[in-house]
């Protein structure tokens, strides 16, 4: 490589980290709590597991239906609206019920969870409040809402071009020091410098597939506003200026009516009418398969609110389909504990790679010895 | 040494784990039973290299060496 088209690629790398540093490691931070947020949250008794199996002193009788459970639901928190039920296949007896004051109001007011064979309450999440949540808000938003997302997502596309440059500049540095050797004995600026150069080489692919999937996470909001104002407007269309529906239909029938048009596969969430995810008129109930890969792909199922008839289904256009591939691959919870486990190691060697690249900028400028210049001169450490 | 050779010996461990990273990435998306295992084998390789990385890294530098050979680029 040529000297300049090195010099030129080591700026890239250098000012695309320097820029999108002090956010990645935060990122970094927050999310290494977020990989085991389900064992955390059950740790701090956040949130209960449904009981395997059916207590002995529950009347078989109670066994109960998703209206009843909304009706508890409702009761239990008067003036507020269900505008979602959520089923989990990991949690077969679980049925989640999540509470706005509006139907189509950003804010949750509550997320509760029943056990669907008797109807019990369960969990009521506590929403906004704790260490999760604190960790989950600086790592999604920053407390800055949309604006905050994309912010986020524009340091993780700084972040891929760093890690480009990286894997472009490692190469001359490799071909003086070699692969898996860290000069220990020679100045500590080296030491670091085969650090960072080692360290993020290795991860190069991990850290290049979270960051992409990380920024692709960060469109969810314009990617799912593009699906309601294109797809979801066409299919509800003809009901647009049907009044308002008299009587809403059984939930029991509903779902049911979604487990007919989509028979191979479960109920993932179910948007109620009103909710920006439906209509007035409908019910879109969001289908989900059952492997590992079409789990996480969604079928929108329309079904009228009345006569809890289906009207409509689709398949989602390919950005959303893109969004929901991406975020295991952004989460790490696609492969048990152990992956988990991986995962969170990682993202620890990433914020070695992080660290040593801060070190190596902050020491540019501190006096060194004609012995360490000598050094590195000799073996390739980039100009300061 | 030719530029193939010399690029060959730099890239050849990078890529490898590059390409059992990406494996390791995918399987999980595909099976949980043996793409899960193969998930936790590829990535595991990847988290020791790293780990060793790490390891020699932070040990403590040989001081006494420093003194002995000041100038040798390879300790």
């Amino acid at each position: 490589m040529k000297q300049k088209t090195f010099r030129n690629w080591y700026l890239v790398h250098k000012w695309t980290s320097l820029v999108c540093t002090a956010f990645i490691l935060m990122l970094c931070i927050t999310g290494l709590p977020l990989i085991f947020h389900h064992e955390i949250d059950h740790w701090l008794g956040y949130s209960a597991d449904v009981p395997e199996v059916v207590p002995e002193n529950a009347d078989a009788a109670a066994v109960t239906d998703a209206d009843a459970i909304v009706e508890d639901a409702l009761a239990r928190r008067p003036g507020e609206t269900v505008q979602f039920l959520v089923a989990d296949p990991d949690e077969p007896h679980a049925l989640y019920v999540r509470l706005g004051t509006t139907v189509k109001s950003e804010d949750i007011s509550a997320f509760l969870t029943f056990d669907n064979r008797t109807g019990e309450l369960v969990g009521d999440y506590p929403l906004g409040q704790g260490f999760m949540n604190l960790m989950l808000r600086l790592h999604v938003d920053m407390f800055a809402g949309l604006l905050g997302t994309l912010f986020l997502g524009f340091m993780g596309v700084l972040l891929l071009a760093s890690v480009v440059s990286g894997a472009v500049v490692y190469g001359p540095h490799a071909r003086k020091s070699g692969f898996g050797h860290v000069r220990r004995r020679r100045s500590s600026r080296l030491r670091w410098l085969d650090m960072h150069n080692l360290l993020g080489i290795v991860t190069l692919v991990w850290l290049f597939v979270v960051t992409a999937t990380g920024v692709i996470n960060t469109l969810s909001i314009p990617i799912f506003a593009d699906w309601q104002a294109t797809q979801l407007a066409e299919m509800t269309a003809p009901y647009q200026d049907d009044p308002p529906p008299r009587q809403i239909a059984d939930l029991d029938r509903v779902l049911a009516a979604a487990d007919r048009a989509a028979p191979d596969k479960q109920l993932s969430f179910m948007a109620f009418p009103g909710n920006e995810f439906a209509s007035p008129h409908h019910f879109t109930a969001f289908m989900q398969g059952s492997t590992p890969l079409t789990s996480r792909l969604l079928t929108p199922v329309l079904i009228d609110a009345e006569t809890a008839e289906v009207t409509a289904t689709a398949e989602m256009p390919w950005t959303v389909s893109t969004l929901m591939l991406s975020q295991p691959l952004h989460f790490g919870d696609y492969g048990g504990m152990p992956l988990k486990i991986l995962w969170a190691v990682l993202d620890l060697i990433t914020i070695v790679v992080l660290v040593t690249g801060l070190y190596l900028w902050l020491q540019r400028r501190e006096p060194v010895t004609r012995t360490d210049r000598a050094i590195e001169t000799a073996s390739g450490a980039p100009a300061r | 040494m030719s530029r193939t050779r010399e690029a060959r010996t730099v890239w050849r461990a990078p890529l490898l784990l590059g390409a059992i990273s990406a494996v390791g990435l995918v399987t999980a998306l595909l099976s949980d039973s043996w793409g899960d295992w193969v998930s936790w084998a590829t990535l595991g390789a990847v988290c020791a290299a790293g780990a060793s990385i790490c390891v020699r890294g932070f040990a403590r530098r040989d001081r006494a060496a420093i003194r002995r050979a000041p100038l040798d680029s390879r300790s």
